[in-house]
């Protein structure tokens, strides 16, 4: 048996141990995330060449012509509004027969892939959520929306004209 | 003082401060410091190069019959200078009758160069350095000092507009790169002789339209990709950029020019034929900018007499086609409504040409002349027409006074805001030699 004295000793042993566990200390951080709007990478403004000839492409699916690159340019450089140009220039291409643009029907039948495939052609990237919900919407409940109207939206926009 | 008293003393002391944008009845927003002589200036730069020997002294006959009184015996046909041209545009008349006529004005320093010229004219500074050909001016134009500083609320890109004869470095005039300045306040230009082409109606000319319904939506469309674009766009970054509104009102314009270019140009109606030339085409145009938008402040430009430097019978000619082309345009600010005696004309040419001939000579024998800054290539004229009540009238000023410097102060002098281009800009002085 054990003496008392004993009993006591342990005792206090277990009671320093049980108060004097190290605490566990728990830190709670946040991951880190880059938030970045969309297209914020694009800082640099494309040249005239580069516009017409990109939205040429888009737009045809093959290379622009050097002739009528050049007519083109002639056209941008004769105006001082170069946004009057662009804009007249895209429709121009728009109006057409040749321009290889997705029938409405086409686009009707398959909204999100028509939306998803308008983002990467003349954005280059995927369309966000947000992006996908909106164009959808506007498409679902605007039966004149065609997609002439959507490509010269695309077309026009600021990203478009950035890279 | 409790900070809510504060509050309140603070925002009636900050409603003291600040003055209150209101209309004037002129439709201006702010109005300038001075006061407006008249409503639209024309300012044409009767350029190329031209002797004040062949223009105001007539050394080859009067070459210029629309625009100057005889100093003797009028036109009198030469060996290749010899074509009818169509009648007077203002009915006999001569030009300088309606204004005053500086006969000997200065392009007093810097090279005697065509585009240093134009600069010197629509910036009111001499270069006396290379000028950069791929940059536009370093210090601000015209338009820019107008759209600035006129105060008025319709001070817009329609409402100034630089209307070149040519390509290359010109349209870089309608704006500088000067701070605070520049493209925000710059001009529209238009090179119609490249635009309204078939290669131009190629490129521009046959636009996809939409319905009023469907432009809204592409505007929505539009302005949800800009507004979800997280990168910084500078929309003046290329260049002068015009409100909707405006962009509509273009469109509608080019359209016009295409349409009249693919019936038969109105210019054909003026009996040139052949004998047509690529300054009349730019007056042609600058009158229909003229008649569709009624800028306050337009400048155009002709060069065809630039041959002469290897040609100085077709010089001659082209001479007297700008001539005639300048009694037009001043026929038809008079014939628009809006600007008749509402506007001010400035015909200067850029400078001069030098008095020695080079070793050209042409098909007649004339020897050909270049401009290298001798002094005969510094003499020019300038012609001030206006209405009676602003500009003298009938008046020759045959002293040495005025120079090419004195052209921007004074149409701002005109167009009411001089004293509001602040200090140290502009080297030069209104021409009060001209006005009443």
């Amino acid at each position: 048996m054990m003496k008392s004295s004993t009993k006591l000793f342990l005792l206090l042993l277990a009671v320093f141990f049980t108060f004097c566990n190290k605490e566990e200390k728990y830190v709670y951080q946040l991951e880190e995330v880059v938030v970045q709007q969309v297209g914020a990478e694009k800082e640099n403004v494309k040249k005239s060449t580069e516009y017409i000839a990109i939205a040429y492409s888009d737009i045809y699916g093959k290379t622009i012509p050097t002739a009528l690159l050049d007519d083109l340019k002639e056209a941008y450089v004769s105006f001082g509004d170069v946004t009057v140009i662009e804009d007249l220039i895209v429709r121009n291409f728009l109006n057409d027969a040749a321009a290889n643009i997705p029938s409405n029907t086409e686009m009707r039948s398959d909204v999100e892939g028509f939306v998803e495939n308008c983002f990467l052609q003349f954005y280059g990237r995927e369309a966000g959520a947000q992006e996908k919900w909106f164009f959808k919407k506007k498409i679902d409940e605007n039966a004149d929306l065609t997609p002439e109207i959507i490509y010269y939206s695309f077309l026009t926009s600021n990203e478009y004209k950035q890279f | 003082m409790k900070r809510r008293e504060f509050i309140k003393k603070a925002g009636i002391a900050t409603v003291g401060a600040f003055t209150v944008p209101y209309i004037l009845p002129s439709g201006r927003l702010y109005a300038a410091t001075g006061n407006r002589k008249v409503n639209h200036v024309v300012f044409c730069l009767f350029a190329g190069g031209i002797r004040n020997i062949e223009s105001v002294h007539q050394g080859q006959s009067n070459l210029m019959i629309n625009t100057l009184k005889d100093v003797s015996g009028g036109f009198t046909p030469q060996a290749g200078i010899d074509k009818t041209l169509p009648g007077s545009p203002i009915g006999g008349s001569r030009l300088q009758e309606f204004g005053t006529l500086y006969k000997e004005f200065r392009f007093a320093q810097g090279p005697t160069g065509h585009f240093n010229g134009h600069v010197t004219a629509m910036t009111g500074r001499y270069n006396d350095t290379n000028l950069n050909l791929r940059a536009n001016p370093s210090y601000p134009t015209i338009f820019e000092y107008y759209r600035k500083h006129s105060g008025t609320s319709i001070a817009n890109a329609t409402n100034a507009w630089w209307i070149s004869d040519s390509l290359g470095a010109y349209p870089l005039l309608n704006y500088s790169s000067y701070p605070g300045y520049g493209a925000a306040y710059g001009a529209n230009y238009i090179q119609s002789t490249s635009l309204i082409t078939a290669e131009g109606y190629n490129a521009i000319g046959d636009p996809k339209s939409f319905t009023a319904s469907n432009e809204k939506l592409a505007a929505e469309l539009k302005g949800f990709c800009d507004g979800t674009f997280g990168a910084q766009f500078n929309e003046n970054a290329a260049g002068v950029v015009n409100s909707v509104e405006e962009k509509t009102m273009i469109n509608a314009f080019l359209d016009d020019l295409y349409q009249d270019a693919i019936a038969s140009p109105g210019y054909n109606s003026w009996g040139f034929g052949g004998e047509m030339n690529n300054d009349l085409r730019n007056v042609y145009y600058a009158e229909e900018v003229l008649k569709k938008f009624q800028p306050e402040l337009t400048v155009l430009n002709m060069q065809g007499v630039d041959i002469c430097h290897s040609n100085f019978t077709s010089y001659c000619n082209n001479l007297r086609k700008a001539d005639w082309g300048l009694a037009h345009l001043w026929d038809t600010i008079q014939s628009t409504p809006g600007l008749a005696n509402d506007t001010v004309l400035i015909a200067v040419p850029e400078h001069g040409r030098n008095l020695s001939p080079n070793t050209l000579i042409d098909a007649y024998g004339r020897a050909a002349f270049d401009h290298t800054n001798d002094n005969n290539s510094r003499e020019i004229f300038a012609l001030i027409c206006g209405p009676s009540n602003v500009i003298k009238q009938d008046h020759v000023i045959s002293s040495v006074e005025g120079e090419s410097i004195d052209v921007v102060p004074t149409i701002a002098n005109l167009l009411g805001f001089d004293t509001d281009i602040p200090g140290g800009l502009l080297q030069g002085n209104v021409l009060t030699g001209a006005m009443i």
